[in-house]
């Protein structure tokens, strides 16, 4: 970052006879602790502090079970649930963008920009102001406009002799301007308090994520994210094009849907939970990319970067401004929005020199 | 080149993040073990809402947290102090027409997005909603947590009942049946002084003056304030409307015509109805009617030639209905129609 590359070198473990072979590239692993860290911070924070005034004491006790009255309520239904719901859905849109980045081989091919989460969004919006159904069915409505939409971009997408990334971009951005619209178009027909709350949770807002929140989350990640890595073997020939990755033996087309099933997946769950919030998805491989100089997709570290961001983002949205709390996709845009401006400005920079 | 460097670092990373999975799930599991709906000491009596939800409520609830106008406002009117609200909707702070009633009361967050920590800290004993508050059971879910959530009426629904709905919920049937009782006898005095003006046409726009004028249909309270009146609508704006307010193209600007038109500004009146900071008062409304002025037809409404266009307070006359409110639309049709008002 300041210029001084830290060298260090990799290494391979191998285990039972080259049954299990893992590289290890030290640089990752430590930007991944600091990560951690940082997200540990955030939490402290979050579960630490707040507009119910607990002081440390009270929190750790009401953590081990003994606390004040109403407190273990405020700290077990609202603050921690809404960390964690914070944490997964931004590792899930992180490992999300990640993957269609990858796969796109290009940064905005995150499905924020390439329609995928618009889609979300359409499907959710009909559920709150056409059909007026509950949480359950505005998430259920979400997972199924996602999908939908992915289904034909990567259809429109194809052609004889394998889809490219470019055209899964392109497609995409017609979708979301065209998803976008019928978005508005849904808002106008509605009255304004269901405009309202619509609008809401189009921003992106964590305000009363329960466990029912992040349970669902929670299972899509233990089951998506290891689904992730598997496939994320042949994401790294597909980074190289199709013909190097056939050549090495990877079958594109089928290791490419199975790639876009998780990413959309993953992208959709989380859309489902709290809204679309913006730049995550973008922001987060980027920035883990950079900053562990790897040159793979790097689905962890992005998942760590996506769930830090989104944490980090909404505790700030809660007390920057206490008297009016924002919504998070607002914080979002501007935290990961600035440090990717100054670190591709960085990078610029020290290129020209 | 670089492309052989080797790099596993995310299935190597993948332990620490199974291990803040695995805490999670054992914070979960603990926290699912102890729920406490907070104490209420004697004096309750059992409610079933408008959702059909069945709540333990105080006798005489203190510490009320309003989450709509139109629980606000009647809380308001039947004296009950309510402790916290949010802004009105499309508005940023709250409704105008309540500001002054309402005296230094605490904001909890935007309509539809309270912020229930804040609401917890302020340890109510009751929390009103309604369908204009939130229709997110989630955040319902949590409030109700901290102290018995009343769903009182549905978006739409008749005014007065929601007015009778809410003074039971708060304990004050007297305070309630006295008011209804005065809005009924005032209803009758201003009828009998409508004189020439007795089933007139009545519209009420809502327009910023700028983009698309909306009308009100007869849903909503000020509506069935005419109708209590004997007054008539203009024939564009009866029957229900598909929303909150009807859109109406510049090019159908005579719909917005009748004997006389009542004219509110709320929110920027854009596409979308997101929160504006817009003030809904009198003068914002006399304002709007100034750039009214520039479209091409207003001009040559008949209600605007014969001087009868009444720049009203927008949060009050577009209001899904309060008894505060619908004072001020009396006040309003009293001093213009029934004040001897002649054209």
């Amino acid at each position: 970052m300041s210029g001084r590359r830290v060298e260090l070198r990799g290494g391979v473990i191998r285990l039972r006879g080259d049954r299990i072979s893992l590289r290890v590239d030290p640089r990752s692993m430590v930007v991944g602790g600091i990560l951690l860290v940082l997200a540990a911070v955030v939490g402290v924070f979050a579960i630490g502090t707040g507009d119910f005034e607990l002081s440390v004491g009270e929190v750790l006790d009401t953590i081990v079970g003994n606390g004040p009255p109403g407190a273990d309520v405020i700290i077990s239904e609202l603050r921690l649930p809404r960390l964690l719901d914070a944490l997964f859905c931004g590792a899930a849109l992180g490992v999300a963008g990640a993957i269609f980045q990858s796969l796109t081989r290009n940064p905005l091919g995150s499905p924020d920009v390439i329609g995928f989460t618009q889609g979300a969004a359409v499907g959710a919006v009909l559920q709150i102001a056409v059909f007026g159904g509950g949480t359950l069915a505005i998430a259920g409505g979400a997972v199924f406009g996602g999908f939908a939409v992915a289904a034909a971009v990567m259809l429109l997408a194809q052609r004889a002799g394998g889809t490219q990334g470019y055209r899964i971009v392109l497609i995409g951005i017609g979708f979301s301007t065209l998803l976008a619209s019928t978005t508005a178009f849904l808002l106008t027909k509605v009255s304004l308090e269901t405009s309202q709350s619509a609008r809401l949770w189009l921003v992106g807002s964590l305000n009363g994520r329960g466990w029912e929140h992040v349970v669902p989350v929670g299972i899509a990640l233990a089951v998506l994210v290891p689904c992730a890595l598997v496939a994320g073997r042949s994401l790294r020939m597909l980074e190289m094009g199709d013909d190097t990755a056939a050549a090495l033996g990877v079958s594109t087309e089928r290791s490419r849907l199975a790639l876009v099933a998780v990413g959309v997946a993953l992208a959709a769950v989380a859309t489902a939970s709290t809204g679309p919030v913006a730049f995550v998805a973008l922001a987060a491989p980027q920035l883990a990319r950079r900053l562990t100089g790897a040159t793979g997709p790097g689905l962890i570290p992005s998942a760590l970067m996506g769930g830090l961001l989104l944490a980090a983002s909404d505790l700030a949205a809660q007390r920057v401004f206490p008297s009016t709390p924002l919504p998070v996709g607002v914080m979002t845009g501007a935290v990961g929005g600035v440090y990717l401006m100054w670190l591709l400005f960085n990078e610029w920079h020290q290129r020209r020199r | 080149m670089l492309l052989h460097r080797p790099n596993r670092s995310s299935a190597a990373l993948s332990r620490p993040f199974l291990l803040l999975l695995a805490l999670a799930a054992v914070l979960g599991l603990a926290a699912c073990g102890s729920s406490d709906a907070g104490g209420v000491e004697g004096g309750t009596r059992s409610y079933t809402d408008a959702r059909g939800t069945k709540l333990e409520l105080p006798a005489r609830p203190q510490r009320i947290v309003a989450l709509s106008e139109p629980t606000l406002d009647a809380a308001v009117a039947l004296g009950a102090k309510p402790i916290a609200t949010t802004a009105g909707r499309g508005q940023g702070t709250i409704a105008a027409y309540l500001q002054q009633r309402a005296g230094n009361i605490t904001s909890v967050g935007i309509l539809g997005q309270p912020n229930i920590e804040r609401i917890a800290a302020l340890r109510p004993d009751v929390i009103l909603i309604d369908g204009t508050a939130t229709p997110d059971d989630s955040i319902v879910d949590k409030l109700s947590k901290f102290a018995p959530t009343v769903f009182v009426s549905k978006n739409g629904a008749d005014w007065k009942q929601a007015f009778v709905q809410t003074a039971d919920v708060l304990g004050r049937q007297d305070e309630g049946k006295k008011l209804t009782q005065a809005y009924d006898d005032r209803i009758a005095s201003i009828r009998a002084k409508l004189g020439k003006n007795a089933g007139a046409e009545i519209s009420i726009v809502r327009w910023g003056g700028i983009g698309l004028p909306a009308v009100l249909k007869s849903e909503l309270a000020a509506p069935r304030v005419l109708n209590d009146l004997g007054l008539t609508r203009p024939s564009f704006q009866r029957g229900r409307g598909p929303g909150h307010t009807v859109p109406v193209s510049l090019e159908r600007i005579d719909a917005l015509d009748g004997d006389w038109i009542f004219f509110g500004a709320l929110g920027s009146g854009g596409a979308g109805g997101g929160v504006s900071e817009t003030p809904a008062d009198v003068a914002s409304a006399k304002k709007a009617i100034g750039y009214a002025k520039d479209t091409p037809g207003f001009t040559d409404l008949k209600a605007y030639k014969a001087g009868h266009v009444v720049p009203v307070d927008g949060s009050a006359w577009t209001s899904a209905g309060g008894y505060l409110a619908e004072q001020l639309v009396l006040d309003d049709i009293e001093r213009t129609l029934a004040g001897g008002a002649a054209r």
